[in-house]
């Protein structure tokens, strides 16, 4: 099931067979976590968020006109679910309490030396960029999409994709000079 | 800053399109080329950083399983407003065009005691987005609602990404689509359609009666079953 592509998941899926879906959110769920971490600071609301967007999935997926085109579908579901996330937020005006981690205390990942600090300003400065170019970078990076992919994903030429994606990336580049700095000395 | 020779392929391998040879190239000219040895490892470790940042737990994944148990797919159902929204320039335009659709169907009227003027027999079958509608005996516009009482004289107003269908009949519906205004207005004792501008679409059942568009250059009768006008 694994090596099945995207385009027979979706038409598997469709046909009745859950378990396909399955394997397509295995394979989008760090996307679609990432692109909800980029927009929402409370990792258990962006896994609701994330949650709702697969759900949504599934139950219109009948109407993907090109099955290949998931991925980029998802992320549009996905963003415009971290949209009204915000505009809900604002109407409630809620404060939430969230538990305050000790002031640059590392955090446990794959990289142990990036700080509770340090992910928070990574996700900010991901979270700056224009909606355009966060698709593009998150698809990139997360997915492991190649930028040829995503411009199939996202039904936009090449060279539009490739543009965005060297903005986003020297945006982020310059942004985060400094933290580079600090990984680097850290790893020292 | 990558040598200038390799400034293309390193851009390549950044986005992900090299192939395995071209790939196998750069890994070798990197080790006697510290330019671009810094530009990849740069790379690398923007990924590292990156995925770390965003990176989650897998458990949430759990929880979609579960609930796809116990919801079904919607089926695949026609969608006329995505139809409509597609460029219509096959069906050619009509520059300037003041158009009336003439239906003889005008005579059903559905009694509404709750108005002082008689609804017409149309249902709003379907409704995206904002669309407004004026009565006739109303200086304003307020925004419609699904079940709303259609009356003569009324104009309509879909906004960007609106539409509006309005249902004659089981087999008869016009179909406005975003960003236009049309108006039913009384045309020798009959009611009829006037689009002022933007889009609308009519499905007629054939063979139909008598369907008259009027332009400022005349009047003439429309034979087909199915036809989309712009409004320029």
């Amino acid at each position: 099931m694994k090596t099945l592509n995207d385009s027979q998941l979706v038409i598997t899926t469709v046909q009745g067979n859950k378990e396909s879906f399955n394997c397509l959110v295995d394979r989008y769920w760090p996307m679609a976590m990432a692109l909800c971490l980029s927009r929402v600071s409370d990792v258990s609301e962006a896994e609701d968020i994330a949650q709702e967007g697969f759900i949504q999935a599934y139950q219109h997926l009948a109407t993907l006109k090109d099955p290949s085109r998931f991925a980029g579908w998802l992320t549009r579901i996905i963003q415009k679910k971290c949209f009204d996330y915000y505009r809900s937020a604002r109407k409630n005006r809620t404060v939430s309490l969230s538990v305050v981690s000790p002031k640059d205390t590392p955090v446990f990942t794959s990289n142990p030396g990036l700080t509770t600090s340090q992910i928070k300003l990574i996700r900010e400065k991901i979270s700056t960029l224009p909606e355009k170019y966060q698709r593009v970078i998150i698809m990139r990076f997360m997915a492991g999409l190649s930028t040829q992919e995503i411009s199939q994903q996202l039904n936009k030429r090449y060279g539009t994709i490739s543009v965005w994606f060297h903005r986003a990336y020297k945006i982020l580049r310059q942004e985060l000079t400094p933290l580079f700095v600090e990984v680097q000395s850290h790893d020292m | 800053m990558t040598c200038k020779a390799y400034q293309t392929i390193v851009n390549h391998y950044k986005e992900g399109i090299l192939d395995q040879e071209a790939l196998d190239d750069l890994q070798q000219h990197i080790k006697t080329c510290s330019a671009c040895g810094a530009v990849v490892s740069e790379f690398s470790q923007m990924q590292m950083i990156l995925e770390d940042s965003l990176h989650s737990s897998n458990t949430g994944k759990e929880k979609i399983s579960q609930a796809i148990t116990e919801i079904e797919i919607h089926p695949r159902t026609q969608a006329p407003f995505r139809k409509l929204l597609i460029p219509l320039a096959r069906y050619g335009t009509a520059a300037a065009v003041f158009l009336v659709l003439g239906l003889f169907w005008g005579s059903r009227k559905a009694p509404d005691a709750s108005s002082q003027q008689q609804a017409l027999g149309i249902v709003v079958s379907k409704l995206q987005g904002n669309v407004l509608v004026k009565h006739p005996w109303e200086n304003h516009w307020q925004k419609m609602s699904p079940g709303e009482s259609i009356y003569e004289g009324d104009t309509f107003l879909s906004l960007h990404e609106a539409a509006l269908v309005l249902s004659l009949d089981p087999n008869n519906a016009v179909t406005l689509n975003e960003n236009s205004s049309l108006a039913l207005l009384e045309y020798n004792g009959r009611t009829e359609f006037e689009i002022t501008y933007g889009t609308v679409k009519a499905t007629l059942d054939g063979p139909h009666e008598p369907f008259f568009v009027s332009t400022p250059q005349g009047r003439f009768e429309a034979l087909g079953t199915e036809f989309i006008v712009r409004v320029r």
